[in-house]
């Protein structure tokens, strides 16, 4: 058995030689600066062993101290993608090529499974992520049609939350389309591009019974905004790329009447008063937006592989 | 002179996007199936279209009220003006009306 600590030394461990274990960092959070660029580490390891390597892996998060909203849901992201895209006949068990080792943490292990966590990740393949659907009270939602899904995307989040902030319906939608249109354009004519994969998108939503804090999340594993952005702004930051995007009428497509999607994304933000803000994390960029402007601004040292929006609402009546 | 009355709920429920590439039930499809034969008919006076009648929670995103109703001019070739003095828009919120009358405006310049 091979064991992948945080410094990412291979370790010979007794017991089965097929499956690596892969130790997660103790806080697995992309809000902080000082656990971003370890926790999409651990997320490339083991992404990186399943698919480069074409092994199976466990993943260790006894250790594990805290999750925060958007890393379990590109969490969630990365392990279905394993579960769901490996290469035929390499895994006599693809759906269990991940296995895991909850935490020890009675709180961190139980938000595992109160949030719909365990019900998303654990091992499984098709049949659990459609079952995800019909649990209206599970966080998590993956899909990649969603012109069949939208009305189930509005009823779930309808059941959950109740009165939802104005546009944020709206502003899915717009998302929705900006995956289907531009996020894995560049790996279309791949022949080893991934079904499943076509359109992908995972979704994470939540409301906290006690404080009304809404957070809604939605994440692609395309190819990123700076990089699409970049055949018409040309080479810049990833962070101006990702702010000439959210510019108004700005579309890759030179057609009268486009580039409209980032306005419904922003406008829930400028539409509710409970709005606490919008970030936008695509490649090593990150934008935060509030009351009509750009706010924050940082670039890390590892890329998001893909594009992240997150919706962010205080004091939404439960 | 006609008054015809289309309601959104005949079309769909849960309208999404612009073209059919996104689903069945896009803003062309709507423009071509139940909207542009009205703006041509001259015995046709008003068009309203009811916007409320779908699911609830529904919202409208930009791609499909652009394309249905932005997409009268600038894809059908329709004049701004006749358009908008042609089109009511039934709806509770607002915010809509406005956009379609910019999507209607914008598609002419």
């Amino acid at each position: 058995m091979i064991y992948l600590n945080d410094s990412k030394q291979l370790q010979l461990k007794r017991g089965n030689p097929d499956r690596v274990y892969i130790k997660s960092p103790e806080h697995l959070c992309l809000y902080r600066e000082e656990y971003h660029d370890k926790t999409l580490a651990f997320f490339d390891e083991f992404d990186t062993r399943v698919f480069n390597n074409l092994m199976y892996v466990e993943l260790d998060f006894s250790h594990l101290k805290s999750l925060t909203a958007s890393a379990a849901l590109v969490l969630f992201a990365k392990i279905t993608r394993c579960q769901s895209c490996l290469p035929a006949g390499y895994f006599s068990f693809p759906d269990k090529i991940i296995s895991m080792k909850l935490p020890d943490d009675k709180k961190i292990k139980g938000m595992f499974s109160s949030t719909g966590l365990w019900a998303a990740i654990k091992p499984g393949g098709q049949k659990k992520l459609d079952k995800l659907w019909s649990d209206w009270g599970n966080s998590y939602k993956t899909g990649n049609d969603p012109s069949r899904q939208f009305e189930e995307v509005i009823s779930s989040l309808h059941r959950r939350v109740g009165v939802l902030p104005k546009r944020i319906v709206a502003a899915l939608q717009e998302s929705y389309l900006n995956i289907a249109h531009h996020a894995y354009e560049a790996f279309k004519k791949d022949p080893l591009f991934n079904d499943f994969m076509v359109g992908r998108w995972w979704q994470y939503a939540h409301l906290h019974p006690e404080t009304g804090r809404l957070i809604i999340i939605i994440y692609d594993m395309g190819s990123g905004i700076p990089n699409t952005i970049r055949s018409i702004q040309g080479g810049v930051s990833d962070c101006s790329s990702i702010q000439y995007a959210m510019r108004e009428g700005i579309t890759r497509f030179n057609v009268q009447g486009r580039g409209k999607g980032f306005e419904d994304i922003k406008r829930p933000i400028d539409s509710n008063a409970s709005a606490e803000y919008l970030l936008v994390c695509s490649g090593v960029g990150e934008v935060g937006y509030k009351g009509g402007q750009i706010v924050k601004e940082h670039s890390h040292g590892y890329s998001m592989g893909g594009t992240l929006l997150e919706w962010a609402f205080s004091g939404v009546k439960v | 002179m006609k008054v015809v009355t289309i309601d959104m709920k005949d079309f769909s429920r849960a309208p999404f996007g612009r073209y059919a590439d996104d689903g069945k039930w896009n803003g062309e499809a709507f423009r071509e199936n139940f909207l542009y034969e009205h703006f041509v008919d001259k015995s046709v006076a008003k068009v309203v279209v009811k916007l409320d009648s779908v699911a609830p929670g529904y919202e409208y995103g930009s791609s499909f009220l652009e394309e249905a109703f932005g997409g009268l001019v600038r894809v059908k070739g329709l004049k701004s003006e006749d358009v908008l003095n042609k089109l009511e828009v039934e709806t509770v919120n607002m915010d809509y009306v406005m956009e379609i009358k910019i999507y209607i405006s914008e598609a002419g310049n």
